[in-house]
């Protein structure tokens, strides 16, 4: 599908009409084209060094960003 | 120029779910990755599931991912049968996140019973869990994508109830 026209409207709508423009136009792909514009790799510093990690509880989990990933990554908690 | 590492593609969610179904695996699909399949228009690395917890489940997903072509050790295998609360897979043809205890849904059954199935053959979790366990999860990156997901859903109820209207 060609997404020609909404970005041209960047501005010239109110926040709330463009995000309802931006849906309208997400809900017109299938799922094929869903993964192909919503998916993608980069490399995550630790996160992607170890081909698996367990965690006995989520909270071990959580506990385990907070410490070990850098916090731009955005796993840490926010207040 | 150096390679781009390969995107989980809707080959790989095909497979998974094909997979997945041979081999009767109960399971629901979550956290962003459910929301993009629904048509939330924003981006993210893996696929994170949040599977029946049990042992034959466990089996039945090892079968399934084994299948699949991931590399499942023992010890892996062990924390899959045993249904440890969060299991993070990046060694194989894809990244995923088996989350047994996602936050912010009490139980599996119930989540099951709000799935939608997306083309009728991906069953993803209801978008109103899929934001109840983003907004319990706090992590500056849920907080960042929440008032555009809340936005979505709005949204997308409001287009149900017009067509339901019509």
């Amino acid at each position: 599908m060609k997404q020609k026209n909404i970005f041209y409207d960047f501005g010239a709508l109110s926040e709330d009409a463009f995000l309802e423009k931006e849906f309208e136009w997400a809900q017109k792909r299938n799922v094929k084209e869903r993964i192909a514009h919503g998916f993608l790799k980069t490399y995550k510093p630790v996160i992607d060094d170890e081909p698996y990690r367990i965690f006995d509880r989520l909270s071990d989990y959580r506990a385990w960003c907070e410490k070990t990933l850098a916090r731009w990554l955005g796993y840490g908690r926010t207040p | 120029m150096e390679e781009l590492p390969k995107a989980f593609s809707s080959r790989d969610l095909e497979a998974l779910a094909k997979t997945f179904a041979k081999h009767g695996v109960d399971y629901l699909i979550i956290g962003k990755s459910g929301a993009i399949i629904y048509g939330f228009p924003d981006t993210t690395q893996d696929i994170d599931l949040f599977p029946q917890k049990s042992t034959e489940n466990g089996r039945r997903i090892v079968r399934a991912m084994k299948e699949l072509g991931f590399q499942i050790d023992q010890k892996l295998e062990q924390a899959i049968l045993q249904g440890k609360d969060f299991i993070q897979i990046r060694g194989g043809p894809f990244d995923i996140d088996l989350i047994f205890a996602p936050d912010g849904i009490d139980s599996y059954g119930e989540a099951k019973e709000r799935v939608v199935r997306v083309e009728g053959r991906y069953p993803v979790a209801s978008l109103d869990d899929i934001i109840r366990s983003k907004r319990k999860a706090g992590r500056q990156k849920d907080r960042e994508v929440l008032g555009r997901l809340e936005s979505f859903a709005k949204y997308l109820k409001e287009k149900k109830k017009g067509k339901s209207k019509e």
